[in-house]
């Protein structure tokens, strides 16, 4: 093509961009098809009248197009490729980028094309495919940068099979970088960085260390530090432990605030100390602990030394003791005592907001007599500093004194050990000085945060939900005094994540501003709150969205990939491989995309043959043990005392367990949903569908019966305050509504075999509509009648056990339909696809009148009876709302004035609860009223 | 006690306690991987002896001629640890790198209202070069000061010489 017709094609198909780049598909489609009209034989916009096709979710008419024009032997122009790559990227089908260029490769080996080939290699991980590309660019184009992304690829393959990666590939790809050093040295970082990478993974680390000493890399762009902390790593692992040892107290010299290299240095200097052990020499691991000793103290200010004025070598010399203890070396005197070190370190730091997170970590070190000690030198130290009237110590100091005091009298236990009436007094008296005029806002979130750990505990512990109310109203207030502390917004997001207050929730994740990759990060605290109260569309706009940061995620990250071979970046191409993985295996992503199947198909779409694909979902199977876990539960820090350590491992694996296993069981019901659908589909094959109704029937069975079992019904939710708002899996499973629809799926799997013998199945098969009336009345009690029974936030419960029926009335209408259809369908021997949905239609009209589908009409009048009398007990939680009935009523009556701070903001959080119970319910009862 | 690294593909997943504060910006993935593969060297996180991330910066190296400069993109300290110095340290190793690059300057703009910061800067040797009229744009628009400190190559400190007007953000390079 010309260059004058390539720009004409160029301005004839930028309105489609440009409708495309604005987000709207609909408009890109119309440009397309009025160029079309025009110029019947413009390629690129038959291309990107797929593409729009693909944004309009077409997929199987897209590549109805996409299959006609991509075929072997045809030329295309480039703007037609690129269109053709937008196509394949979007329709998530990267395997097709790479035939469309080996096809362009075969007719014009451009480089530009073999370069787009190596791309789409890169793109689908075909490593080996890379390397022949690489080489072939490199020896046709004698482009250097072509020849390193073939040895990258090398390495890649040796990354994936590391055993023959250790025997060949990064002999071979070390083979071929020194033919190239040979000719024409290093000349730039990417050599030096690719033969680093290489000689590591061959296990050459000294050979690795003396080239980043040697003067090629003296000149490479790296900050010093960065370079000498990659040398301590090299020599380590080289076992060159005198020569990391001198490296590190060179370091050390230099920035004694320089963790790393004090971690070398005793890693080093243990290393040393065991060898002369194993030797014999007592002496020398002698001297070698004196001088790790010496070295610490001398910058502590030891010896007569200027003490240093960073936080590093006091947490060396704790660290050190830390390190003594693990590798089994005797502590000795000389090494000092931890209770000493740990209050000299709050008397020189506790200015520092960073003072508590320091010396927790050392806490360890303690035994029950030490903390006693460590609590009576701090109290002793904290009354003379209160006491103090010499104006050394004022304000805000002052304060952060007595937050770092209280923080670790909190976490050695001793706030466990008091009164209860004596913690109340602890809460008044902080509440007092959060609500001091001039309190900074960092001082106030610490503030904040000893008061969430205990009234938080006492809920957890004692079920106080008038102290939780009390946290609420504390959180409140100081979210809207203080602008900057993210704390009190994330602890009301685990609060009302508790309680259901959706309408808050909404609010406080804008507030946060979280999005992008803290939405993978930080997710658990908002998903799956909107499908347990019943609020489903908002449910679906909200994965919706998330799906779109996974999609725009994936792009961006491969986008980065290609740059990496692009600028030569070699070494951070394993890690953009593996945050890629990680995100596209990511649990948040793939639940995300389950939930939204599940909610959409059950809720949102009418059409029977669109929520049979949605259910289905991608063809790909979803490997749910190699999911990865990217939750940031660490992200509202803990206050409690050592031993909640394990509660929270034990949180964090149970929590995902349930995560997983929640989802699991949304996505076998979709497959098996959408598999009894299938069997009168067209476009899939018998044995296929037979197959598939089998094995997700059994499936889903199967992981119900594990969850019923692995979640006891009387399993509450973790209650930590660092725990995800809860999934509630046990109470699904248990809610007896699974195990109907699981009836009916047998129904499905007994009757297809019937069907295909020619036989029709009787309408007993299905139960009575008794039976079904029984079963579902059970499902549909959700409101408590005793009003004794009722709690502050009572309304909470109920909403959820609604929200969970609405769910199996909507699974059992949708298995009717389906049923009814498989029956009529098969009866008359017809199978649907879009093509054939009107004999379809005509075949269900003819079935219509068989005892099987009158059955199936009788027990879907069932189901909608069921939903009047879910709707008439909504009605019902409705009207006994009142802020009196549904809040506590009593608050901190006990508090004198921090009473007055807690009740500042009381209206507000009162009106914003109940205002999210009564959209719950308004939103499930429009959904029933679309049903009736 | 601080570890000073280069930043790692996986650090987004652990940056909230810096990126949950108002005053930082959550990009998109490109933004910090952009940076990543061009500017590595330019990417430093400070990482607490717990794991935890403290903070970070990233930049990068631009300009033609006697502008060649490194420029700060993004820096950020996490609440908890503020008031250990770890912004100056981590501006340090940036004009060093810079220095390496034989850069002239380090630049870098700061909203005008954000005086902490200003004052840590100027205390770092910056001087303000510059008033950006409306460089911050979305719920909050407001000016930038383009704040600079000449690196040893700049000799006579020539391209940190304030300039007398404001200019306006369309009209800066």
């Amino acid at each position: 093509m010309s260059k004058a017709d390539q720009a004409v094609l160029e301005r004839r198909i930028r309105p489609i961009y440009d409708a495309l780049d604005n987000g709207n598909p609909k408009k890109a489609f119309q440009e397309a098809e009025k160029i079309l009209k025009k110029h019947p034989n413009t390629v690129c916009a038959k291309v990107l009248k797929a593409l729009a096709l693909i944004r309009n979710e077409k997929l199987s008419e897209a590549l109805i197009i996409l299959d006609a024009l991509d075929v072997a032997g045809v030329r295309h122009d480039e703007s037609t490729m690129m269109a053709f790559v937008h196509c394949y990227k979007d329709a998530d089908v990267p395997e097709r980028i790479n035939l469309l260029y080996e096809r362009a490769v075969e007719m014009d080996p451009t480089e530009n094309h073999l370069t787009q080939l190596f791309m789409a290699y890169v793109r689908t991980k075909k490593y080996k495919k890379q390397q022949e590309v690489g080489l072939r660019l490199f020896k046709e184009y004698q482009n250097t940068p072509y020849y390193f992304w073939a040895i990258m690829s090398i390495v890649m393959q040796a990354t994936e099979n590391p055993s023959l990666g250790e025997k060949m590939l990064y002999p071979l790809a070390e083979k071929m970088l020194q033919a190239h050093i040979q000719k024409h040295g290093y000349s730039n970082g990417a050599e030096i960085d690719l033969h680093t990478m290489i000689l590591e993974g061959m296990k050459k680390s000294e050979e690795a260390y003396c080239l980043l000493t040697s003067p090629n890399a003296l000149n490479l762009p790296i900050p010093p530090m960065f370079m000498n902390e990659k040398r301590v790593q090299l020599l380590m692992q080289a076992g060159r432990y005198a020569a990391v040892k001198v490296l590190a107290e060179k370091e050390i010299g230099e920035y004694d605030d320089n963790w790393s290299m004090w971690q070398a240095l005793f890693d080093s200097s243990l290393k040393l100390i065991e060898e002369a052990q194993t030797k014999g020499d007592f002496t020398e691991a002698t001297r070698l602990l004196d001088e790790m000793i010496a070295l610490v103290s001398e910058h502590c200010g030891g010896d007569g030394n200027a003490p240093s004025k960073n936080r590093g070598p006091y947490l060396a010399r704790l660290e050190l003791i830390k390190r003594m203890a693990n590798a089994g070396q005797p502590i000795r005197e000389a090494l000092g005592e931890p209770v000493e070190f740990i209050v000299h370190f709050v008397k020189k730091f506790y200015k520092k907001p960073s003072c508590f997170t320091d010396v927790k970590l050392y806490m360890c070190l303690l035994n029950e007599e030490q903390r006693v000690h460590l609590n009576d030198l701090l109290t002793c130290f904290i009354s003379d500093l209160v006491h103090n009237e010499d104006g050394s110590c004022e304000g805000e100091d002052k304060v952060w004194a007595i937050i770092v005091y209280e923080r670790l009298r909190r976490i050695t236990g001793f706030w466990a050990k008091e009164s209860p009436e004596k913690l109340r007094q602890h809460v008044q008296q902080i509440i007092a000085q959060i609500a001091q005029p001039n309190r900074s806002e960092l001082a106030m979130g610490a503030l904040t945060h000893l008061i969430v750990s205990v009234l938080w505990e006492v809920w957890r512990k004692e079920d106080d939900v008038e102290r939780f109310y009390e946290m609420i109203l504390l959180l409140e207030y100081v979210a809207a005094k203080n602008a900057s502390d993210p704390l009190s917004k994330l602890v009301l997001l685990r609060a009302y994540g508790q309680i259901g207050n959706t309408t808050r929730i909404a609010a406080l994740t804008k507030l946060l501003d979280i999005k992008s990759v803290q939405c993978e990060s930080l997710g658990y605290l908002t998903f799956p709150v909107f499908e347990a109260v019943g609020r489903f569309n908002l449910a679906v706009i909200s994965n919706t969205q998330l799906s779109m940061v996974y999609e725009q995620a994936d792009k961006e990250v491969m986008e980065c990939l290609l740059g990496a071979y692009k600028n030569g970046k070699f070494t951070q191409i394993p890690r953009l491989v593996h945050l890629e993985q990680t995100m596209k295996m990511s649990t948040q992503a793939i639940s995300c995309d389950v939930m939204n199947r599940y909610l959409s198909s059950l809720f949102c779409i009418s059409d029977l043959d669109e929520a049979i694909t949605t259910m289905y979902g991608d063809e790909e199977s979803i490997d749910w043990n190699k999911l990865c876990d990217n939750r940031d539960l660490d992200v509202i820090p803990s206050l409690e005392p050592y031993n909640y350590q394990k509660l929270l491992d034990d949180m964090k694996k149970r929590s995902y367990c349930e995560f997983a296993d929640i989802s699991r069981l949304r996505h076998l019901l979709c497959r098996a949903f959408a598999a009894v659908g299938r069997v009168t589909r067209s476009d899939v094959s018998p044995a296929k569908s037979r197959n598939e109704l089998t094995e997700y029937v059994s499936l889903f069975n199967a992981h119900l019966e594990y969850c019923l079992h692995e979640y006891l019904s009387m399993e509450l939710p973790s209650r930590l305050l660092q725990s995800p708002t809860p999934m509630r899996l046990a109470q699904w499973v248990h809610s007896g509504g699974l195990q109907i629809v699981r009836r009916f799926l047998q129904v499905a799997l007994d009757i297809v075999p019937l069907l295909d013998n020619g036989q029709i199945p009787s309408e007993s098969v299905l139960g009575s509509a008794e039976q079904l009336s029984a079963e579902l009345k059970a499902v549909v009690e959700v409101f408590p009648r005793e009003k004794m029974m009722m709690r502050p936030f009572y309304a909470f419960e109920p909403i959820c056990a609604a929200s969970r029926a609405l769910q199996t009335l909507a699974s059992l209408q949708l298995i009717f339909r389906l049923l009814d259809r498989l029956v009529c369908r098969r009866a008359c021997n017809k199978e649907s696809s879009k093509d054939s949905k009107k004999a379809g239609k005509k075949a269900e009209q003819k079935g219509s009148g068989t005892p099987f589908s009158e059955r199936c009409k009788v027990l879907l009048c069932e189901v909608l009876v069921a939903a009047k009398t879910l709707n008439v007990h909504l009605t019902e939680l409705f009207e006994s709302l009142s802020e009196e009935e549904i809040l506590p009523n009593k608050l901190a009556d006990d508090l004198g004035q921090a009473q007055i701070v807690l009740s500042c903001r009381r209206e507000q959080v009162d009106s914003r609860i109940l205002r999210s119970y009564v959209m719950a319910i308004e939103d499930m009862q429009t959904t029933i009223s679309s049903w009736i | 006690m601080t570890t000073i690294r280069p930043f790692d593909v996986m650090d987004l997943l652990k940056f909230n306690n810096v990126n949950l504060d108002p005053m930082t910006e959550t990009y998109g993935f490109n933004f910090y991987l952009y940076y990543l593969v061009n500017f590595p060297e330019y990417y430093q996180v400070a990482e607490h002896p717990s794991g935890e991330i403290m903070g970070y910066i990233m930049g990068k190296a631009e300009g033609r001629d006697n502008q060649w400069h490194g420029h700060v993109t993004a820096l950020s300290v996490a609440p908890t640890y503020r008031r250990l110095g770890l912004a100056a340290k981590m501006m340090r190793t940036l004009e060093k790198i810079s220095e390496i690059k034989n850069c002239f300057f380090v630049d870098l703009f700061v909203r005008v209202s954000n005086s902490a910061a200003i004052g840590m800067y100027k205390f770092l040797g910056y001087v303000i070069y510059r008033q950006i009229i409306d460089y911050y744009t979305g719920e909050r628009d407001e000016d930038a000061y383009d704040m600079r400190k000449s690196l040893p190559r700049d000799v006579g400190g020539k391209s940190t010489i304030p300039l007398a007007h404001p200019v306006h953000a369309r009209d800066i390079d």
